[in-house]
């Protein structure tokens, strides 16, 4: 049996004590493993991560029910910072990294001393970022960005690794690289890791397992190999019917109707 | 919040005042009068050792049986220097309280609209300090004054600048409030009339930084500079003057000003020896019969603040009430207190230089006015002059 | 000579306020306007513990007034503040509004509203050409701001407390998700913040008074942030030097009388023509 890192259980998130964001939403991260959580814009996937790392009280979202739990911890309504001090490193979509301070400060910011990763050890992943250590982060194209992010997190020593839509604003050249990268550490590092993603394909290409979120629901879980070839997951989220003769709106409209839904 | 933080103080301060001053006092059986002044406000530092010296002669009063074998009970009220807060304590006072006459109030922001309104109604005022010439000939009825007014100082400062420097350049500084401008403008007529050349400088009356203007006035070359504002303005002023260069003599002008300051001011400024002291009351300093019961009163009832000649104010204040109360008999109205205080004369012996006289067409009488120096050594005041007398200005002036 | 010594020292006691009210700006986006009173109420704390140790040393005091400023500091940040958070701006703003009123009514009440005047180092230490005199607090006064304006640009600059204080000011949640406890950095802004307030409030007290009416250098200082830019810690020093030379000049070359009312017509005309300050960002309009 796999040792299962985090675990989320119906979980429900209300903003502003109104807006109910995700519901019932379960899924489970193995240690060791990479798992992509996938779906369209707005369907919940950034909440559900945001409430693993946890809510600043000013952002006036409440776990209302469900539980999350973190090793054999439930972390549920912790604040960021004790997350991360227990290892749980968001990357985030948007504002990854400090604009205003320069690519070494950004690295020194998250640093904690001690243990395996050492800056070094992340310059070695990301050669560019030494090239840039004095420039203001600001000044970072969009790719640099999300190297610095990444590196960041790392620094801050991470056992759980969430990543928000690492390929958002990309060449896809550059996110092939990127997502070979993020392998390539995870599996030396020993990293789990929980990646979200709108580009399906990418993201279940390097990872283990795979949920599929909907309308702040999970519509879909599985082996990362069985969803890539599931023919509703295809055309829905990967971009392409399993057969090649394109369907009418109707018929889409049926395929939705008969979804099943989990949780 | 302020306001209640401080009145809840100063209801308890007056609770405990009149459980000790008067514990067998009632309403139907003591004269009761009004005290209001600004205990929490801009002027609190003058105005509440002037209200202690007041309390501290109803209490030796009461303890010597009182007014006719009544005791006297004193409302008191604070009006943290606010106009609509000294008026709702008048109201009150006489409403509520049924006081025959209000004693105090602190300046003329809060004078003016209090004088108005008890005359509406008949009640008796007796200020100390004046900034407004409702007690001044043309007497206005049921107003009176026992204190400093600013035109009058304004003019006794100014003749007795004589027994400084004869001659020569007078800056006269002031913040900028219409009884500073009132007394540096009468300053500046019986200066120029004795030959000396004027100049001013005046400041905001928030202004607690006074370097800029001692500069000012420092390089205006002055042989005496004198200064018509309170205590704090002396404290700030006086160093200022001093780091500024200007090492000739300095004018206080007592309005509200206690020995301490001076005493503070001096030694901020290097146990400086030229700061002089113009007051209508005498100093603690001087040694009589009268400092000495006052002295002694002190000691034994105790005050917050240091003693000092707002003490003796507020003393002389208590016993013009006195006397006044006296002659009203018992039992006294607010008509005939007021009839009363028109014709009264009360000598207070060695606290001023002559007698307070009233009279019916001029109620603020003469003063007398007392020049003194500061004496580091001895830290303390010495007379430089003999007491002068003015006669109460007739408004308005030619 | 003593003008320009005048408009130094003036500077530094306005731009030691004014370099608080940017550090809260940038770290919490709140405009603080207690900042007058918490500066005097610093110092009366500052002559009170002088007062209780005899007036011996000086440790004392400056002891009492650092451990005013944490615990105010704190209390400010951890009780009012932090539960603001997502609040409208102006529920912050009315917050201090309120803080002020508060401090002077501890005034009256601890210390019944009476000028004091903190004597340290008051005795001449340089003359000047036509008799005008330098105290060891007014050099003092310079020497300790430059040192609190040098000290904060270490910090930030490289410091690991310091870069991870701008990072909060920039962008509070990364902070917090990298590990860094938010609530104790915005504290440490007040502490700091404060801390520079007192240092101001002392200044004073050694050089003009602390009463009630002396909490209006809080507005002179908040004159200053603005027109430097709210969000500027160069600024702050450039917005003091001017309102310094405007107060000064109009004392001296127009009106003394009207010296209290140019910080705010300063402000007018640089608000109309420059919103965001002299080296403020105007994006930092749009927040506010």
């Amino acid at each position: 049996m796999t040792d299962i890192l985090l675990q989320v259980r119906q979980l429900e998130v209300v903003y502003h004590r109104v807006a109910t964001a995700v519901q019932g939403v379960s899924l489970e991260v193995p240690k060791g493993s990479i798992v992509a959580l996938v779906g369209t814009n707005g369907a919940g996937k950034t909440t559900t991560l945001r409430a693993i790392s946890g809510f600043l009280p000013s952002e006036d979202a409440e776990i209302t029910d469900g539980d999350i739990t973190y090793g054999d911890r439930r972390i549920n309504g912790q604040l960021p910072h004790q997350m991360a001090r227990a290892g749980v490193i968001l990357v985030p979509e948007r504002d990854k990294v400090f604009g205003t301070l320069s690519v070494e400060d950004n690295l020194e910011f998250a640093a904690r001393g001690g243990g395996e990763i050492t800056l070094e050890r992340v310059l070695g992943y990301f050669p560019l970022l030494t090239q840039r250590k004095s420039q203001l982060a600001g000044y970072l194209s969009g790719g640099e960005k999300q190297m610095l992010a990444i590196g960041m997190a790392l620094l801050c020593r991470p056992t759980l690794l969430l990543i928000d839509e690492l390929s958002l604003g990309l060449a896809p050249i550059v996110i092939k690289d990127l997502m070979a990268l993020l392998h390539r550490i995870s599996k030396e590092l020993g990293l789990t890791v929980l990646l979200v993603e709108q580009n399906a394909n990418a993201a279940l290409a390097i990872a283990d397992f795979g949920y599929v979120m909907e309308g702040g629901r999970v519509v879909f879980y599985g082996k990362a190999s069985e969803l890539i070839s599931h023919p509703d997951v295809r055309e829905f989220y990967l971009g392409g019917a399993a057969q090649s003769e394109t369907k009418s709106y109707r018929d889409i409209k049926q395929y939705r109707r008969k979804r099943r839904w989990w949780g | 919040m302020e306001k209640h933080v401080s009145r809840k103080l100063f209801a308890a301060a007056i609770l405990a005042a009149s459980a000790l001053a008067a514990p067998a006092a009632s309403a139907q059986n003591a004269y009761v009068i009004g005290y209001i002044t600004d205990l929490s406000g801009p002027l609190a530092d003058s105005y509440t050792p002037t209200w202690q010296g007041f309390e501290l002669y109803m209490k030796a009063l009461n303890d010597r049986g009182g007014i006719n074998g009544k005791k006297v009970e004193v409302i008191l009220d604070d009006d943290g220097l606010k106009a609509d807060r000294a008026v709702a304590n008048a109201k009150k006072q006489t409403e509520r309280d049924n006081v025959v006459g209000i004693f105090g109030l602190s300046l003329s922001s809060t004078q003016a609209p209090v004088f108005t309104e008890m005359r509406k109604i008949g009640v008796p005022v007796v200020t100390t300090f004046s900034g407004i010439l409702d007690a001044l000939p043309p007497s206005k009825p049921f107003s009176y004054s026992t204190g400093v007014v600013f035109e009058v100082a304004g003019e006794a400062i100014g003749e007795l600048t004589k027994n400084i420097k004869p001659n020569g350049k007078i800056v006269g500084m002031t913040f900028d409030s219409v009884g500073g401008r009132a007394a540096l403008s009468h300053n500046k007529r019986m200066a120029e009339s004795l030959g000396y050349t004027w100049d001013e400088v005046l400041f905001p009356v928030t202004t607690s930084d006074f370097t800029p203007f001692a500069q000012a006035v420092a390089e205006k070359k002055p042989d005496i500079v004198v200064g018509h504002y309170g205590s704090g303005q002396n404290l700030g002023v006086i160093p200022a003057l001093r780091r500024s260069g200007y090492t000739g003599p300095y004018i206080v002008a007592s309005y509200g000003v206690t020995e301490d300051t001076v005493r503070q001011a001096a030694v901020r400024a290097g146990n400086d020896e030229n700061v002089y002291y113009v007051t209508r009351y005498a100093t603690i300093y001087d040694n009589n019969p009268g400092i000495a019961e006052v002295s002694a009163a002190q000691k034994k009832y105790g005050t917050s603040k240091p003693f000092s000649s707002m003490h003796l104010t507020g003393w002389t204040l208590g016993k013009f009430a006195e006397t006044a109360l006296k002659a009203c008999g018992w039992p006294c109205t607010r008509e005939q207190l007021d009839k009363v205080i028109q014709t009264l004369k009360v000598d207070a012996p060695g606290l001023t230089g002559g007698p307070i006289e009233m009279s019916p067409q001029d109620h603020y009488g003469p003063t007398y006015w007392r020049l003194y120096v500061w004496n580091p050594k001895t830290t303390s005041m010495e007379p430089k002059s003999g007491w002068l007398k003015k006669a109460a200005l007739k408004f308005p002036l030619q | 000579m003593e003008f320009a010594a005048t408009i130094v020292i003036l500077t530094c006691t306005y731009a030691l306020l004014a370099a608080g009210t940017v550090i809260l700006y940038k770290a919490g986006r709140v405009v603080n306007f207690a900042h007058g009173e918490l500066a005097i109420v610093g110092g009366y704390v500052f002559y009170s513990a002088g007062l209780m140790s005899g007036g011996t040393s000086l440790w004392f005091p400056v002891a009492g007034a650092v451990v005013f400023s944490i615990i105010m500091g704190m209390f400010i940040y951890m009780a009012m503040m932090r539960r603001l958070v997502g609040e409208p701006f102006y529920v912050a703003i009315l917050v201090t509004v309120g803080i002020g009123i508060v401090l002077k009514s501890a005034i009256l009440v601890i210390w019944r509203a009476e000028r004091l005047t903190i004597d340290v180092g008051v005795t001449p230490a340089i003359r000047m050409a036509g008799g005008a005199t330098l105290s060891y607090m007014d050099i003092a006064s310079v020497v300790l701001t430059v040192a609190f304006f040098a000290g904060l640009y270490l910090f930030f600059r490289f410091t690991r407390l310091g870069v991870q204080f701008r990072g909060t000011a920039e962008n509070a949640l990364l902070a917090s998700q990298r590990g860094v406890d938010v609530n104790f950095v915005l504290s440490l802004a007040w502490v700091i913040a404060i801390l520079a307030a007192s240092l101001s409030g002392v200044l004073y007290g050694g050089r003009a008074f602390l009463s009630t009416e002396s909490v209006t250098i809080g507005l002179a200082g908040l004159t200053a942030a603005l027109v430097g830019g709210l969000d500027s810690l160069r600024g702050a020093v450039a917005g003091a030097f001017i309102v310094a030379c405007a107060q000064y000049l109009t004392v001296r070359l127009v009106d003394p009388v009207l010296s209290e009312a140019v910080p705010f017509l300063l402000l007018v005309i640089v608000m109309s023509i420059r919103p965001w300050g002299l080296f403020g960002t105007q994006e930092e309009l749009d927040r506010v």
